[in-house]
């Protein structure tokens, strides 16, 4: 078999591969080069030759036993992939439509729900724990919490290191920083409503009818007394820290959506109750309460550890 | 193409591609960019395309790409002439597919890629063509001498004696 010249790509075809002229038209088999003869053995090799060129080739193998082996060398001229894997495969993964739009409603109601918690629990409405648990009291009763009304701003803080002795000390009350000095400070716990109005102080500890310091256990005594609020701004008040909240709240909306909307601080406030009694199956409340037309006047929240009302103010979202 | 089956070629092709495309070019970052680049592609006109059709689409995109990516280098060397005086060095490995490859690092990056082609995916030689834009004849040659060129860097570095 003589190799044309191929057209698609003539300079692949080598300068002596060429079609011989005048009368030996045709190239008898033994007088494949070394090289004509590897090209068609590959050719071989790979099953692409028929007919007659497959005839020439064997003959010329038949003949010479070392280009049978030459022949037979390009089988085993084969590349076997290695095991190398796509390192950036699931990045390329899709999720469907539907459920990228779940993921990104539902991550980020969830922390728009932290947010609401953690606001709960460390914002004004912390402040107004009515009762907890305290599993390590000495005589069995529950260590009962006093609330106390708060509206001015904080004014001090002080440590008082004895155990038994109330770790807060308003000092802005004459009457009050007598009573302490004095020792009577069991009075005051009795009736806390006296100081109401006046300063704020920890929630912490405050007896209540029959509880006193001293039913506290003692080891949770160092835990109380290191209870801080200094953090908070001196001078911010109990609406200020409302409105805080409600633009934290506006922040979230405005990151989640990417516009600007009206605001309705209880619906979203409901929102994440709703979300969160769904994800930790709670049985939180939130319940507006609105006048004869229709206005809200208040909000009222309940659960198992908590509960209170709050009259809206329409001036301030 | 659905979502489902998009994501199906993904893992059912991906590492394909990639071993392709990295035995090609040597380059693993490189090929990592051209497979996701490949992938991003597919997902943009993932309604047009069938799912049959989707890994000789594949191939052909990665390639076009690579050759783009090494055209724009400038480490294409010419696939019609190249030097072959640094080919052969001594080889010590015995691992014969082990040392297939580094020869075939050595091959021009057109004959790499339809040897490739047709040893590591199977593809015959009208595929190897509607993947590379040549020609059967072509990929034929370029097999061809590719084989060639292999036995030669075998036999004349000791492998094979």
């Amino acid at each position: 078999m003589a190799i044309t010249e191929d057209m698609d790509f003539p300079r692949l075809t080598p300068p002596d591969d060429r079609m011989p002229s005048g009368r030996r038209l045709f190239r008898r088999p033994a007088e494949l080069t070394d090289e004509q003869f590897d090209l068609m053995a590959a050719a071989w090799a790979e099953g692409a030759l028929s007919g007659e060129a497959v005839e020439e080739l064997e003959s010329v193998m038949t003949a010479s036993t070392d280009r049978r082996d030459r022949a037979g060398s390009f089988r085993s001229i084969r590349l076997v992939p290695y095991n190398e894997n796509w390192p950036g495969m699931k990045s390329a993964v899709r999720l469907s439509p539907a459920l990228t739009a779940f993921r990104r409603s539902v991550i980020p109601t969830l922390l728009a729900v932290a947010a609401m918690v953690i606001m709960i629990i460390y914002g004004p409405a912390g402040a107004k724990l009515k009762t907890i648990n305290s599993r390590g009291a000495v005589n069995g009763p529950a260590m009962t919490v006093a609330e106390i009304q708060v509206y001015a701003p904080i004014i001090a803080v002080e440590r008082i290191p004895e155990p038994n002795i109330l770790p807060v000390r308003p000092v802005q009350t004459p009457a009050a920083e007598e009573n302490a000095s004095q020792g009577h400070l069991a009075e005051g716990m009795e009736k806390p409503a006296e100081i109401t109005g006046l300063v704020r102080v920890e929630p912490i500890a405050l007896a209540r009818g029959h509880a006193t310091a001293s039913s506290v256990a003692p080891e949770l005594i160092p835990a109380i007394i290191s209870v801080n609020i200094r953090d908070i701004q001196p001078d911010m008040t109990l609406q200020e820290e409302k409105n805080w909240m409600f633009r934290s709240i506006s922040f979230l909306a405005g990151a989640v959506t990417g516009k600007e909307k009206k605001i309705d601080g209880y619906m979203i406030a409901n929102g994440c109750i709703t979300g969160i009694n769904n994800v930790f199956g709670w049985d939180m409340e939130l319940d507006r309460i609105s006048n004869k037309s229709g206005e809200p006047v208040a909000v009222t929240f309940s659960s198992s550890l908590l509960s209170f009302t709050k009259p809206v103010n329409k001036t301030t979202p | 193409m659905t979502v489902k089956e998009y994501n199906n070629a993904v893992r059912e092709f991906g590492d394909h591609v990639f071993r392709f495309i990295l035995r090609s070019i040597k380059d693993s970052h490189r090929a990592d960019d051209i497979v996701q680049d490949t992938y991003e592609k597919l997902w943009r006109c993932v309604t047009e395309i069938e799912y049959g059709a989707v890994k000789s689409w594949l191939f052909s995109t990665a390639y076009n790409r690579m050759i783009d990516v090494i055209r724009k280098d400038s480490r294409l060397v010419d696939v019609e002439y190249y030097d072959d005086s640094t080919l052969y060095t001594e080889e010590n490995g015995n691992d014969l597919n082990e040392v297939l490859h580094r020869a075939l690092e050595k091959l021009p990056a057109v004959q790499r890629s339809v040897i490739l082609l047709r040893d590591y995916e199977g593809y015959n030689y009208r595929e190897i063509g509607e993947i590379t834009g040549l020609s059967e004849a072509q990929v034929k040659t370029y097999i061809f001498r590719g084989r060639v060129a292999l036995r030669n860097y075998l036999v004349k570095t000791s492998v094979w004696q």
